[in-house]
């Protein structure tokens, strides 16, 4: 008895011991689980990390090369910049709830266009298979979204820019189980979510939307981008300017032109992620993986990419070949001339590298698609008619193309399209040269402005003559080191980028000063 | 978890043990209440911080548990004049819990290098059963026992420092840590009734420090080799 009197108060004396206890995190995060489009899951967000305007200089001198060039085209930073991590509600390819995460970058300092209200840049990334990608994460250059995670920050924040960028459904910690790749529907709510979600996040990390909305991206981000600018503007909520730059708009045409044999570096990386996104959107891309993918690729290759697993690793264990998109077995008699095509012939060995033995595309799939194509023409290929999409497409995939290209609306507001004309990945003439042909009237009017960053600058007034110089520069000097076959592999993803988005910021700069 | 339960197993069945133990043998027992301080000294080993947003790996991201005393308290059960169970118990203490940074991280991070990021408070009730030398009137009796502890972290707080390191307010979480505990000491026979006992402890105790910001979560693996030095005042019964 005495025993059981003696545990009891012992047990009473940890129980009082036990009082006021819990958890004290020292502030409130307000959460929001709803997952509705544009909830703000944490608020405030993570703050990834901070950096004084010397701090980021001094980091950019010390990140090598890559640093010290990317410094010099965007200037000294002038702002300190805070960077945020966050998460927010959206949708996927198939209207499914969803969560995504992004980068929120807020300026402050004392410098002028620091503090005060700040315009927002929109920011869309260009295509990755890396399933981590978190653009907001720059902790280490080595993790995937950091070089574009500082260029952005560089360009645009330390400038006095907020910027926020996604990630994107389906990448970093967004619970969907493959990504909406070049969705025109789903990624333009999904910006708009992350839009949303930014600007609720805004009041508790000190920063100030002054209201003006400037929408960018690069690659598949300069798609989206554009898609965005489209989907606000037909909503009636103000767009004040917007840069898509080196995107696919034309799918279809773009799309054509591939199966036509002009095969583009990455071809066989975005043949993958784009029958996923649209067989999740539509349900009719394929029955099964291997109506489209031949035996060898197909099995697991609806789930393959986006991956943690990098490019390399893929292409070394067999998943997916590097080049060969197509056979070089024509599809039927009368495919020869574009098995492989040997015009241009400056193009000619770049479209060669897209066929083999080891090819993705079947080549049942790539004869269906071109008889669509021949008896439904694209306005704009194999020879400009119209210049528009083919009205109604037969082929399921080329449907899916027409569906998701952005020929045929007029933007409101301001609007540069930049690329580079020799790009072998996204080409310049049936994308951007296709718009800049449809926008001919806004190009006149200077609504929409049309930059060639490989170009000559047009003379002393040129407004892009530093981008272009600068290109030309980075241009020769890859040359130099590697020769052409270098400037191919790094002219879509390397060479055009920072001068396009410093084209971009000088536009957007130019822009705001106009309007006051 | 389900090392937890295990654990929790064996507790139950040592208690039980000792229970029947003091059953059996109530002819010669006694109760012995004793009071006092103790010094605690986590000697904690802590792995760098893993999650997302870090440096690294490895993050240069670590924590120390700094010492604290505070008042102790133990009751005890001699069923025989060489043994006796006792619970040992404690007015939980808060400890500071320090930053350790890195030296190759950037200055900004640097900056947090031994500042206080948390106050935690742990409940640790030890059962011993313990072996005391010599015989009962003997004035001096050294003893050495071995038991189990159960560590609880039962109140923790972030500070503003910890929150300006993570990225925003944070939740912290330490998971409980069962493992056997071990003690020496020696008792001085006041009297019929009173005696002052000095001793040294260990146990062993693993926690996992959990950090949530913004839905962000981090973790950083806590190993302790405690040293707990007690001086009490004990009254027999």
């Amino acid at each position: 008895m005495r025993l059981w009197t003696g545990l009891a108060m012992a047990g009473a004396a940890a129980m009082l011991a036990a009082c006021g206890g819990g958890s004290d995190p020292g502030g409130n995060t307000d959460i929001d689980l709803s997952g509705a489009r544009g909830s703000l899951m944490y608020s405030p967000p993570l703050q990834v990390t901070a950096l004084g305007a010397a701090d980021f200089t001094a980091r950019l001198q010390g990140g090598g090369t890559s640093g010290q060039t990317l410094l010099a085209v965007t200037g000294a930073p002038k702002c300190d910049v805070s960077f945020r991590y966050f998460e927010y509600g959206t949708v996927g390819g198939a209207g499914e709830a969803t969560n995504a995460s992004g980068a929120l970058m807020v300026p402050s300092g004392t410098a002028a266009g620091c503090n005060g209200p700040h315009p927002i840049v929109l920011y869309a990334h260009g295509t990755t298979t890396d399933r981590g990608y978190n653009i907001a994460d720059i902790t280490d250059p080595a993790r995937p979204g950091a070089s574009e995670g500082t260029l952005l920050a560089a360009m645009f924040a330390a400038q006095g820019f907020i910027v926020v960028a996604p990630n994107y459904a389906g990448y970093d910690v967004s619970s969907l189980g493959y990504h909406p790749y070049l969705d025109a529907d789903q990624q333009s709510k999904d910006m708009i979510d992350a839009l949303t979600a930014a600007r609720k996040a805004l009041p508790a990390v000190g920063g100030e939307d002054s209201g003006a909305l400037f929408i960018t991206g690069y690659s598949q981000g300069g798609h989206v981008a554009m898609a965005t600018q489209r989907a606000l503007q037909a909503a009636g909520q103000r767009v004040t300017a917007s840069a898509p730059m080196s995107g696919p708009y034309a799918l279809a045409a773009f799309g054509d032109a591939i199966y036509y044999g002009s095969v583009d570096l990455g071809a066989t990386v975005f043949a993958p992620m784009l029958a996923t996104s649209y067989q999740k959107a539509y349900g009719n891309i394929y029955s099964q993986p291997s109506d489209l993918f031949e035996a060898t690729y197909a099995p697991g290759i609806d789930t393959l990419l986006p991956s943690y697993t990098p490019m390399s690793d893929l292409f070394a264990q067999g998943k997916l070949p590097q080049t060969q998109l197509f056979s070089s077995t024509p599809p039927a008699p009368g495919f020869e001339s574009i098995t492989p095509p040997t015009q241009p012939p400056e193009l000619a060995p770049l479209f060669a590298l897209g066929f083999g033995s080891n090819n993705l595309i079947k080549n049942s799939a790539r004869l269906a698609y071109l008889m669509d194509a021949q008896a439904n023409p694209d306005g704009a290929i194999p020879q400009v008619t119209t210049g528009m999409p083919a009205a109604t497409p037969g082929n399921t995939m080329r449907q899916a193309f027409v569906k998701n290209d952005l020929r045929g609306w007029t933007p409101q507001s301001p609007t540069l399209l930049c690329g580079g004309d020799a790009d072998p990945t996204v080409f310049y003439s049936v994308n951007t040269g296709l718009m800049a042909q449809l926008w001919s009237p806004l190009v006149t009017a200077h609504l929409v402005t049309v930059l060639d960053v490989d170009s000559a600058p047009s003379g002393a007034d040129d407004p892009f003559a530093a981008a272009k110089m600068g290109f030309a520069q980075a241009k020769a000097a890859t040359a130099a080191q590697g020769g052409a076959n270098a400037v191919v592999q790094a002219y879509h993803g390397t060479l055009v980028p920072p001068f396009c988005t410093a084209a971009a910021r000088g536009f957007f700069q130019q822009v705001l000063a106009s309007a006051h | 978890m389900k090392k937890a339960h295990t654990m929790n197993r064996t507790t139950h069945h040592l208690l039980y043990g000792a229970a029947l133990l003091l059953l059996c043998t109530s002819a010669s027992a006694q109760w012995t209440l004793r009071g006092g301080v103790t010094n605690i000294s986590p000697n904690s080993s802590a792995s760098d911080a893993t999650g997302p947003m870090l440096p690294g790996p490895p993050s240069g991201i670590s924590i120390d548990v700094k010492d604290k005393a505070t008042v102790y308290f133990s009751v005890a059960y001699g069923f025989n004049p060489n043994m006796e169970v006792e619970l040992a118990l404690g007015y939980p203490p808060t400890h500071d819990v320090n930053a350790k940074i890195a030296s190759f991280l950037p200055a900004q991070i640097q900056a947090f290098d031994g500042q206080r990021v948390a106050r935690v408070r742990q409940v640790a009730p030890t059962l011993f059963f313990n072996y005391k030398f010599g015989e009962a009137s003997s004035a001096w009796r050294p003893f050495v026992g071995i038991g189990l502890n159960y560590t609880n972290f039962d109140k923790r707080t972030s500070t503003a420092a910890n929150n300006a390191l993570n990225g925003g307010p944070t939740d912290l979480h330490l998971s409980d840590s069962w493992g056997l505990a071990a003690q020496a000491g020696l008792s001085y026979r006041v009297d019929n009734h009173w005696s002052i006992t000095g001793s040294v402890a260990t146990a062993s105790v693993k926690t996992r420090l959990t950090t949530s910001t913004a839905g962000v979560q981090r973790n950083i693996d806590i190993r302790f080799h405690p040293v707990v030095l007690t001086l009490t005042a004990g009254y027999t019964f």
